[in-house]
């Protein structure tokens, strides 16, 4: 509640009060409260004059820049001046600032970008209020700032970092490429960042005008462990979309074959909300692990619930948070299958990336055990939704890009690839041929 | 503690021993604990004035008298504590201290001591052509109903002629803010 009305409604109660106890000491505060309010309302009128002044509109991104607003009172009497932040972009520190009638006087404002980019700041806003910060007006100063703001050397080299992440995902994926390297030659691909010098192939680099890299075959130390996602949510499907069931069930099937062929063995483990489902260890041959997977993936019904899992009831209420060891099935529970992993191996989880705050802890455990954690996540929104009205999309859209950033966070722990249809393609269908 | 708001705590202070009340003493909380309290001063200071109202009942002093010694010092001390800025404290506040505490004595001295000290704290603050206007308006429609016959009889029509103008007021100033929402 605004200042003003809170001191109109104190008095009302306050001539209430003094009708009803005989009393004539609150009728009085009242109306004085009351003729306060409104001298200084007659009394309100702001005139001021501005200028902005800035020195440079290029900065860096954690770099925090200032701008000065020189401003003037005109009126009669002191102003509170304080600008209105209006840009999302950026973290907005202002300064509020009294300026006595007829002087000149400075607010700082201090921005700090929240992400890359150029950015146009439209018409600020100042609100200008009283002395005693009862009546405010808010007025636009009609001035705009483009400003550009430019990656620091550290998010560049965290950005090399995800981007790397991501080819040795997808990498990763077609060919599942873990475990130490040997010296045996494998083939030549393009240099990534953080390549050593020495297995750039100079000749080849030569040739095509960028710098190659040698890749060498790799043998798996440890064991090699495929998390598969079973929960319900996971595997529900679109409704007249491309069923995402029977892919999950293809890729995990493409994805086991493979590291089968290369590394011999494989464990699979099945996994749900409520934690571990099913168990098959040393996995060597295809029909074991058609036998294996064989009724373990099959469509559930409902809509997939395309935000992130754990908003909602699972975190909003700290009720749930004391729940949580009692209950049967809880977002968390993944994380018990931390113990079944042993050290040093490769954990491939094939899930949804909504779960991503336990895909974050799950890496965390595993890193602790010196594993690795890649994931493989089917992006539900490429599996095609039935029904797409005008005002879905922007939800719709909102959310895909929030998955976008949830699965660049990831990156930066781990390997993370978004998988649609049209992934592996090629690699499935020679598969079955 | 702000040096130079100390003026408004003492004439609270002594012109409710004036009036035989040490009720404005708990204003004294309200300003050592200015700095902590400020998000929530205002109901505070609005739970104080509801309960002085009703543990105060000043029947036995005339209207005038309560508004120079308990509503302005009260009303200075709400300024003082909710504005933004610092007053600046100088001689004419020792003035206005010494009349305050003579006041105790002769009430002239202090109502003299109390109406210096309002016309320096609203000269800064306020447009001073609407001062001009409004005050005498008030100041003399107090006065003409000081000298009713009306409110002599009872204190229920005092008070009812008094919520009456409050309501004018209201009025007022509920017209003000619906014109500047249009706006």
């Amino acid at each position: 509640m605004k200042k003003q009305d809170f001191l109109a409604y104190v008095s009302i109660l306050l001539f209430l009060e003094g009708y009803l106890l005989v009393n004539i000491l609150p009728t009085l505060f009242g109306i004085a409260i009351l003729s306060y309010l409104l001298i200084l309302k007659l009394s309100f009128d702001p005139d001021f004059e501005i200028e902005v002044e800035t020195s440079d509109l290029d900065f860096v991104e954690t770099e925090t820049f200032e701008i000065i607003l020189k401003i003037k009172n005109n009126s009669k009497y002191p102003l509170n001046f304080k600008i209105k932040p209006n840009n999302d972009n950026f973290s907005w520190e202002c300064v509020s600032n009294i300026i006595s009638p007829k002087n000149t006087g400075k607010i700082p404002i201090y921005l700090k970008s929240k992400s890359k980019g150029s950015f146009l700041i439209q018409n600020i806003s100042l609100i200008i209020s009283d002395a005693f910060g009862i009546f405010e007006k808010t007025f636009e100063i009609g001035k705009s700032l483009n400003i550009n703001v430019y990656p620091s050397n550290e998010s560049i080299i965290k950005g090399i970092q995800t981007n790397k992440n991501t080819k040795l995902g997808k990498e990763t994926l077609s060919s599942s490429k873990s475990g130490q390297r040997t010296s045996e030659f494998d083939y030549l691909r393009d240099y990534n960042l953080g390549d050593q010098f020495k297995h750039i192939d100079w000749k080849s680099s030569l040739k095509s005008g960028r710098l190659i890299s040698k890749e060498f075959l790799k043998e798996t130390e440890g064991e090699i462990n495929v998390l598969v996602d079973v929960s319900s949510n996971f595997l529900k499907d679109f409704e007249g979309g491309i069923l995402k069931t029977d892919y999950v069930s293809i890729l995990t099937f493409q994805i086991i074959l493979y590291i089968i062929k290369n590394h011999r063995s494989v464990n699979i483990l099945f996994f749900d909300d409520s934690g571990l489902v099913d168990i098959q260890t040393n996995i060597k041959s295809k029909e074991s692990l058609k036998k294996c997977i064989k009724d373990k993936l099959t469509p559930k019904k409902g809509i997939p619930y395309t935000s992130e899992l754990n908003t909602g009831f699972f975190e909003k209420t700290a009720f749930f948070e004391i729940l949580k060891p009692f209950l049967k099935k809880s977002p968390e529970k993944c994380l018990s299958l931390v113990n079944i992993i042993k050290s040093k191996s490769t954990a491939i989880i094939i899930t949804d990336i909504s779960r991503y705050k336990e895909l974050i802890r799950l890496n965390g455990e595993l890193c602790k055990k010196n594993s690795k954690l890649y994931v493989v996540s089917p992006n539900p929104y490429l599996f095609g939704i039935k029904k797409l009205t005008e005002e879905e999309i922007p939800k719709i859209y909102h959310k895909y890009v929030q998955r976008e950033k949830n699965i660049l966070k990831l990156n930066k722990l781990c390997p993370t690839v978004d998988v649609s249809p049209n992934d592996l393609a090629d690699q499935i269908i020679g598969e079955f041929k | 503690m702000k040096k130079a708001t100390i003026t408004s705590l003492i004439a609270a202070i002594v012109g409710g021993i004036y009036l035989e009340t040490f009720f404005p003493t708990i204003l004294i909380i309200f300003y050592l604990l200015s700095n902590r309290f400020k998000s929530s001063f205002l109901y505070l200071f609005s739970a104080y004035l509801f309960i002085f109202g009703y543990f105060f009942n000043p029947m036995d002093f005339s209207t005038t008298l309560i508004i120079f010694l308990i509503i302005i010092p009260n009303l200075l001390v709400l300024f003082d504590l909710i504005i933004e800025t610092k007053y600046e404290f100088n001689k004419i506040d020792v003035f206005v201290i010494l009349c305050l505490i003579f006041g105790i004595f002769y009430s002239e001295i202090y109502i003299f001591g109390i109406v210096l000290l309002l016309i320096k704290r609203l000269n800064k603050f306020l447009n001073k052509k609407i001062i001009m206007v409004i005050i005498p308006l008030i100041t003399s429609l107090l006065i003409g109903i000081r000298y009713t016959d009306i409110l002599t009889q009872n204190l229920i029509y005092r008070i009812l002629v008094l919520t009456g103008l409050g309501i004018i007021l209201y009025s007022i100033y509920s017209f003000l803010n619906e014109n500047r929402e249009i706006k």
